[in-house]
């Protein structure tokens, strides 16, 4: 059960009013024929206050009619499955279709994820109050007018939105960017086997490399493997790059250290090393800054100048300007890049995770840059002959995400003025009951003074 | 036999059978008339029983006999009684159950009954709508059945002139009788007193029969309460449990004022509450009118 209209609750302090009356109210006086009024002296012409609640009964009676009447402008909504579902057609949706290419690419079993996206959509669309469908390949483009056509409906409104959820397509912002009083609804749908969307594998030589890729809150991390091609069952070692974004978590210090488990032996990059990339927005960047180390192994140099000599990352620094705040200063880091006033915006350090080495680079620039992605780009590059970023299957947006965005439709219609007859509430059951009682108390009060004449009598 | 309650006795519409279940209800009264004139008449011999006067003892047949015998004397001239009947406004309380008024109907028209079918002569004195109404004192079925006619026909209103109705029912009495007084006697406390008092000098034999309903004796009221004076319309609000210890102790004051000037008047005085069965009452009347020691009906002895 939920109640529509919350500030009623306020209605209560009325039932005050009842009980004051009844405790301090003055009998009425009771009119009495009387023989003769020779023996009743005019001593007590002011009746004297009651000390007690009179009337108990009548008082419980008025205090509930009082209560009923309060929870019923309190416009109750009892929620069963059966009003649920006729509460669900009193929704106005605006349906988001993806078809993007992921969309439509066929399962082994033949059937295409947009097919099944569109018949629920029409599905969803029928269950509607009004409803309009927007197909799109980015969905992420379409909220706005989603929103926009949502405003001008009356009723309760809520955006559905029917993707296989890759990342990019669908984020944080855009729901932001939805009035809280629409709706949100997702579902998505498996384009997809997971499983070969997260890994992909390069031969170089006479290795091969698998690249993992895991999209976290935190940041994107991108684990290698490289294990000798003839060799196949052996894991040989274990590369990482960690973009270290947002705020760090414990999967994320867990995955950082399973990544720099491998031992250091090898001396060339690609060979069991991990470099970290830590952006001004990750949270214990200043506690890392802190435990930082010079650089001492050989493959870090090694990375370091293979970075530096990327030319996209060089040519896109001499054109931009760093971020200047209070993680500028670089200290005893090594200056990998600057920016075009000269100021440091890449500097490198190393520290060590369970036993092994990691390098650290300290960017001073926007998560969000061009710069940031050529430095994640040269880096990858550095650290070993990894698979081009276009061939990996880009990750979907976590269902847990969509769970905690889903929302179900505010209740209450966006003002007074634009409720429709649609508007529901159960109120309606306790006025009733309320009207009810309300006969009750004018019997009540009539029994009573039935009462007073019959003990008048007796 | 038990007797029929108040309730039911004044919802039976009819009164003279109303009276007739009273009066057959009684137990005393079958043989010996409670109202005895003045003049008696030799009537039969009863074995003597102790406590008989001795002065009625037959002598002459014990003599002849060896058996004594008490002489019985038939009244052979009947008494006049008058009723004098309270029909003010003040009687009809309680408005709901049995009114004072009714309750006094139906004692009045039960004597009336009893009264006629004795022998004797029964009448009544009433005030209607400030009228005097007044039936004579007449024997006979006939004027009984019109007596309670007029009994049947008073409504309690107004008020009433105790004083004055009582001196002339007494004044229209042709000869020395028996003047009952039916009333709560509320009005003109002093007046009526006098009134009483005066024609009780004049050798009539003066009942007062005070009715009262259990309200006015108990005053079951609480809360606050506006009371109205049933003949004045006056009203005095007040809260009933305050002053009810105050009203009990007044209103006791005021009856057993009444007991004591009726009994220092020679007044005979019963105070007959109209929750009780109107046969209890009427009895408890008679038997203690026929124990009272009354000076004037002496039979005459020594006659042959």
């Amino acid at each position: 059960m939920i109640w529509q209209n919350p500030w009623s609750w306020f209605g209560l302090l009325t039932l005050a009013i009842p009980v004051l009356v009844h405790a301090f109210g003055r009998q009425r006086a009771r009119e009495q024929p009387f023989p003769t009024l020779a023996f009743i002296r005019a001593s007590r012409l002011t009746p004297k206050r009651r000390r007690r609640l009179s009337d108990v009964p009548l008082l419980l009676v008025r205090v509930a009619v009082l209560a009923l009447a309060t929870m019923a402008l309190a416009q109750p909504l009892v929620l069963a499955d059966a009003s649920e579902r006729a509460s669900a057609s009193t929704v106005a949706r605006a349906i988001v279709v993806d078809t993007s290419a992921s969309m439509q690419r066929t399962a082994a079993d033949g059937t295409r994820a947009i097919d099944v996206a569109r018949l629920r959509a029409k599905q969803t669309a029928d269950s509607s109050r009004t409803s309009t469908i927007l197909e799109t390949t980015a969905p992420s483009s379409v909220i706005a007018g989603a929103v926009a056509w949502l405003e001008t409906q009356s009723s309760r409104r809520e955006l559905v939105v029917l993707s296989d959820f890759q990342v990019g397509s669908f984020d944080a912002a855009a729901v932001a960017s939805v009035p809280t009083d629409i709706g949100l609804r997702f579902a998505q749908f498996d384009a997809a086997a997971a499983d070969t969307a997260r890994l992909s594998q390069t031969r170089t030589g006479d290795r091969v490399v698998t690249a993992r890729t895991t999209v976290s809150s935190v940041g994107t991390t991108v684990e290698w493997r490289t294990r000798a091609a003839r060799d196949a069952g052996a894991i040989a070692t274990t590369d990482a790059l960690e973009l270290l974004v947002g705020v760090a978590d414990q999967a994320a210090a867990a995955r950082a250290r399973r990544a720099g488990g491998a031992p250091p032996s090898a001396t060339a990059p690609g060979q069991g090393h991990t470099i970290a990339v830590v952006f001004p927005t990750y949270a214990q960047r200043s506690a890392l800054a802190e435990r930082a180390r010079p650089i001492a192994d050989l493959w870090m140099l090694r990375a370091i100048e293979r970075i530096r000599m990327d030319s996209t990352l060089l040519a896109i620094a001499s054109r931009i300007s760093g971020i200047v705040g209070p993680h500028a200063d670089v200290g005893t880091r090594a200056i990998l890049l600057r920016d075009a006033n000269g100021r440091p915006i890449v500097s490198a350090a190393t520290d060590s995770i369970a036993g092994a080495s990691r390098l650290l680079l300290f960017a001073d620039v926007d998560v969000e840059s061009l710069a940031s992605a050529a430095l994640a780009s040269a880096t990858w590059a550095a650290i070993a002959d990894a698979p081009s970023l276009d061939e990996s299957e880009p990750d979907r947006v976590p269902a847990d995400s969509l769970q905690r965005w889903t929302r179900a439709p505010s209740a209450t219609s966006p003002s007074p003025s634009a409720r429709g007859p649609t508007d529901r509430s159960d109120g309606r059951w306790l006025w009733l009951v309320a009207l009810l009682l309300l006969v009750a108390e004018f019997w009540l009060r009539r029994v009573t003074r039935g009462a007073d004449a019959n003990e008048m009598v007796a | 036999m038990s007797s029929l309650s108040a309730t039911v006795v004044a919802a039976i519409d009819d009164l003279e059978l109303a009276a007739r279940l009273v009066v057959e209800g009684l137990r005393v009264g079958g043989h010996r008339s409670p109202f005895r004139g003045h003049s008696t008449e030799f009537q039969q011999y009863r074995p003597y029983r102790v406590g008989d006067d001795l002065k009625h003892l037959d002598w002459k047949l014990f003599a002849r006999s060896d058996r004594l015998y008490t002489r019985q004397f038939r009244e052979s001239t009947n008494v006049s009684v008058m009723l004098v009947l309270d029909a003010s406004a003040s009687m009809a309380f309680p408005r709901d159950g049995v009114s004072k008024f009714r309750y006094a109907c139906i004692i009045a028209a039960s004597l009336a009954y009893l009264i006629s079918t004795q022998g004797n002569a029964v009448g009544l004195m009433t005030m209607q709508a400030g009228k005097l109404l007044y039936q004579p004192a007449r024997g006979g079925r006939l004027h009984l059945l019109a007596l309670l006619a007029e009994i049947d026909r008073l409504s309690a209103d107004g008020t009433w002139e105790p004083g004055r109705v009582i001196a002339r029912g007494a004044e229209l009495l042709q000869r020395r009788g028996v003047v009952v007084t039916i009333s709560d006697f509320y009005d003109d406390e002093m007046g009526t007193r006098r009134e009483l008092r005066r024609v009780a000098q004049r050798g009539h034999d003066v009942a007062m029969l005070q009715v009262v309903s259990p309200e006015e004796l108990d005053f079951p009221y609480s809360g606050n309460v506006s009371f109205e004076d049933m003949e004045s319309g006056a009203r005095q609000t007040v809260d009933a449990d305050a002053i009810a210890a105050e009203y009990r102790a007044q209103a006791a004051a005021f009856f057993e004022r009444c007991r004591t000037a009726a009994r220092r008047d020679n007044v005979e005085y019963a105070l007959l509450s109209s929750g009780v069965p109107p046969a209890r009452a009427l009895r408890d009347f008679l038997v203690r009118r026929s124990a009272r020691e009354r000076p004037s009906p002496v039979p005459l002895a020594g006659r042959p």
